[in-house]
């Protein structure tokens, strides 16, 4: 047993299994879509030769900071993996006004053992605001939370929202959200939002597609009267905004309506409510990120040590040796 | 400061920088291999580096993180003033400033040629883990073109003994500048969880920013797995990941528009 846990504790077998790292790491450079394939088997072969040296190996036990170091980076390779079994990972936009509604995220991906507990988190989109600098280039995001405790909170840039561990991250996807009010001819009424394509990044192509509750298809575009400015700042919200909106219907018709302005369409009639912007967030859970932190840190320290320890002026004047010399022989 | 004073300075340092190879060469060939008109000449350049980063800053308002031409010339400043110190604390690495020079002199030829316009900074750049991602990066580049550069000079052949001093101080100057880049990595992906909400997402210049990790690990584990490993292999190797750091962090980023892709 003891031998063949020599064998795996080779250093020809870490310097194998460090090529075959690199060689699949260059691999995800071209297909990046495949990374967990790429990676699970090198650092397996790693995991446990590191473990095996760490067992075996006197030498290598009674260097402190080496092993400390070689032990956070088993550490930070747990951790990834326990974070790609329990992580969240999605994307959900809100109008302002509009509750968290946890059925509006749409999943990117979810570990296998993730469970769901969005529907615990409550908070109401606030105000949007972005500031644009001259070439369009995107400045601050403040976007305001009202929180169950009654308390406003503004996330932007550098600030995310945390709620039971799950992070909400604004993202660059904003745009405007139409209100329609639709009212049917049995009496009944219904506040419903179009959300236009990203804004100002498609401000070429403000236009989406509404089927009205009584089942007719319309083609909406958002017209905006002020254009966006490329030579001054400028600030994205939703007060103050010119617009109309043009109704296409099936049957060729095509009306201009001003904000509070309707339009008889088959079986009700739809007003122009209001202009809202909507903001994109990224949603992300991963309960294992500060100890992954606290373990690359720990690691850190631990490397600065070792070469410290190694290279610091003998009174012997004999060579120096390098880093991790005689570790795992 | 002008963009006319500007270019003028950059042109100033990056003759300066051929100034200091042609001394280091003359100095070469001398039997005392006198130090101090490199040096000086390097100092001056060094003093110019910071006048040209100082008044763009002033000027453009925002500091030199984003184009090619803001890295290159903050570059060639932290590679200089990385060189300077280091080579006056630890005396084997000073034959290397005739290699050092010569890279930093064609570095400098390089930025001539780029446009200098200042394009404004994100807002999601507006982070103190950014300071310390690119802080620890460019110390890293720098001490490994320290490595680099010595490794060089101990693979030209020239007569007398090799010093021992010179190849410990590759190994120390590449372990040190391992210890960098591991930092550069830590902080880069917290940089990235706040600017973008994950802290890795496999872009292609984290991909060879993680290559080049491993490159360097793995050169580190050959020297202790492979003890009868001629020091010229070793050397050779510490070159090639050098030119790998070039490649991933002055060619890999600017394939796209910015140094990593979606920060726009």
């Amino acid at each position: 047993m003891r031998h063949r846990l020599r064998k795996l504790a080779s250093l020809r077998l870490t310097f194998a299994g460090l090529v075959w790292l690199v060689l699949h790491s260059v691999a995800i450079s071209q297909w990046p879509e495949q990374t967990i394939p790429w990676l699970v088997l090198p650092l397996a072969l790693l995991a446990l030769n590191l473990l095996a040296a760490i067992l075996v190996n006197s030498s290598f036990r009674n260097q402190g900071a080496l092993l400390l170091f070689h032990i956070g980076l088993l550490g930070i390779v747990a951790l990834v993996a326990a974070g790609i079994f329990v992580r969240f990972d999605g994307q959900v936009e809100i109008i302002e006004g509009q509750h968290f509604d946890p059925a509006l995220v749409r999943i990117q991906s979810a570990g296998w053992l993730h469970r769901d507990a969005l529907d615990a988190v409550e908070f109401q989109q606030g105000p949007i605001e972005v500031n644009y600098v001259s070439g369009l280039r995107r400045g601050t995001t403040h976007s305001t939370l009202a929180l169950p405790d009654g308390k406003e909170k503004t996330i932007g840039d550098r600030r995310i929202h945390t709620s039971g561990d799950y992070r909400f991250k604004a993202t660059f996807n904003k745009g405007f959200s139409l209100l329609l009010l639709w009212q049917g001819s049995d009496g009944s009424e219904t506040l419903g939002a179009v959300n236009f394509p990203s804004y100002p990044e498609f401000e070429w192509k403000q236009q989406n597609d509404w089927t009205t509750p009584a089942g007719e298809p319309l083609v909406l575009d958002l017209v905006l009267q002020t254009q966006v400015s490329a030579e001054q700042s400028w600030t994205l919200a939703s007060h103050d905004v010119d617009f109309d909106v043009v109704v296409r219907r099936p049957n060729g018709e095509t009306v201009t309506l001003g904000p509070g302005e309707s339009l008889n369409v088959d079986d009700g009639r739809i007003m122009n409510a209001e202009l809202r912007l909507w903001m994109g967030y990224r949603v992300d859970y991963d309960p294992f990120l500060p100890w992954l932190i606290t373990a690359a840190f720990l690691s850190l320290g631990a490397l600065a040590a070792h070469v410290q320890r190694k290279f610091r002026p003998r009174r012997s004047q004999q060579p120096v040796a390098a880093i991790g010399q005689g570790a795992k022989a | 400061m002008s963009m006319l004073l500007e270019r003028i300075m950059l042109i100033a340092a990056v003759t300066g920088f051929v100034l200091t190879f042609v001394l280091s060469v003359t100095a070469q060939k001398r039997t005392s291999k006198p130090w101090w008109p490199s040096a000086a000449a390097l100092s001056l350049v060094v003093i110019l580096l910071f006048s040209v980063l100082a008044g763009r800053w002033m000027r453009e308002a925002q500091g030199p993180f984003l184009t090619l031409y803001d890295v290159l010339v903050s570059n060639l400043f932290s590679l200089a003033l990385v060189f300077i110190v280091a080579a006056a604390l630890v005396p084997a690495l000073r034959s290397s400033v005739v290699v050092a020079s010569a890279f930093l002199a064609l570095l400098g030829i390089w930025s001539l040629t780029l446009d200098a316009t200042a394009v404004p900074l994100p807002a999601t750049f507006d982070n103190p883990w950014l300071w310390l991602h690119v802080l620890s990066g460019k110390l890293f580049f720098g001490l490994c073109m320290l490595a680099a550069a010595t490794a060089a000079m101990l693979l030209a052949p020239r007569p007398g003994a090799i010093s021992d001093d010179c190849d410990s101080a590759v190994w120390f100057t590449l372990s040190l500048a391992f210890v960098c880049h591991s930092f550069m990595l830590i902080a880069g992906a917290i940089w990235a969880h706040s600017a973008w909400g994950r802290y890795w997402a496999w872009d292609s210049l984290e991909t060879w920013t993680f290559i080049t990790w491993l490159a360097i690990a793995l050169l580190l584990h050959a020297r202790v797995t492979f003890r009868q490993m001629p020091a010229a292999v070793g050397w050779i190797a510490v070159v090639a990941i050098f030119a790998l750091a070039i490649l991933t962090f002055l060619g890999v980023p600017f394939l796209s528009i910015a140094p990593h892709k979606g920060v726009m």
